[in-house]
C-alpha cells in the first residue's frame, strides 16, 4: 500500500485529501497527476504511455 | 439550455439550511449526465431527479468559496474546488451536461446546486477530467 496526497478529485477520493490505496492504483493516480506521492517501482516509456494513454480532458469556460 | 443554478438550491443557501457547502464534512459531488436523458427544470430540488450515474459520482475536495482552488482567491461568492476525474468512463454516446449536487447519502435529500451544459466529451473507456474554468464564475457564482 502506498499513501498519496490526491490533487483531483477522482470519485470518492476529495482533492486535499491523503489516502492510502494499493501500490498499482496509487502509481497510476501519481503518473496521471491526479495525486502527489512516491512511485512503488520505476516505469518504463513504454509503460507511461500506456498509462497516460486513454485520458481526456474538458475545459469549461475561458 | 444555459447553466443555471437550481432556484430551490438558492431558496435553501439564502435561508442558511444547508451548512457551509465548502466545509469538507459536506460531501459536494458532480454527475456526468446526457442531455438526452436529463432535461434542466427549475422544479427539480433533489439529486433522485437526476438519472442514474454513468460513472461514480465525483467527491469534490479544496473547495473554496472565493474562487481560485485550492488556495482561495479573489472572487468572493465564486465556489471553486479541484479537477474533477471520472475514472474509466464507459464508452458511449456524448456527455455534455453536469450537476452538482450536495450529498445527504440520499437522493430524495440531496440538494441539486448547479446544472452546467455548453461542452461535449465521447467516452472512450478512459478517464474524463472537468477542468473547472479558471476564472470567474470558477465553478459558479451566487
Amino acid at each position: 500500500m502506498s499513501t498519496v496526497t490526491m490533487i483531483n478529485s477522482v470519485g470518492e477520493n476529495a482533492a486535499g485529501s491523503e489516502i492510502e490505496l494499493p501500490d498499482e492504483i496509487a502509481d497510476l493516480f501519481i503518473l496521471r497527476g491526479y495525486a502527489d506521492g512516491t512511485l512503488s517501482r520505476d516505469y518504463d516509456p513504454n509503460e507511461r504511455a500506456e498509462i497516460l494513454g486513454e485520458q481526456q480532458v474538458v475545459g469549461l469556460g475561458g | 439550455m444555459a447553466s443555471a443554478h437550481y432556484n430551490l438550491f438558492l431558496q435553501e443557501a439564502w435561508k442558511g439550511t444547508l451548512g457551509d457547502l465548502t466545509s469538507a464534512g459536506v460531501a459536494v459531488k458532480v454527475r456526468l449526465m446526457r442531455t438526452s436523458a436529463y432535461t434542466f427544470s427549475q422544479a427539480h430540488q433533489f439529486a433522485s431527479s437526476l438519472p442514474a450515474a454513468l460513472v461514480t459520482d465525483v467527491t469534490l475536495g479544496s473547495k473554496v468559496a472565493n474562487g481560485n482552488s485550492p488556495g482561495g482567491g479573489s472572487d468572493p461568492g465564486c465556489f471553486d474546488a479541484a479537477d474533477a476525474t471520472f475514472v474509466a468512463v464507459p464508452s458511449g454516446a456524448a456527455i455534455d451536461c453536469l450537476a452538482i449536487f450536495r450529498d445527504t447519502g440520499t437522493p430524495a435529500t440531496s440538494n441539486l446546486m448547479s446544472y452546467i451544459d455548453g461542452f461535449t466529451v465521447t467516452p472512450n473507456g478512459g478517464d474524463i477530467t472537468i477542468q473547472w474554468q479558471a476564472s470567474a464564475p470558477w465553478i459558479a457564482k451566487l
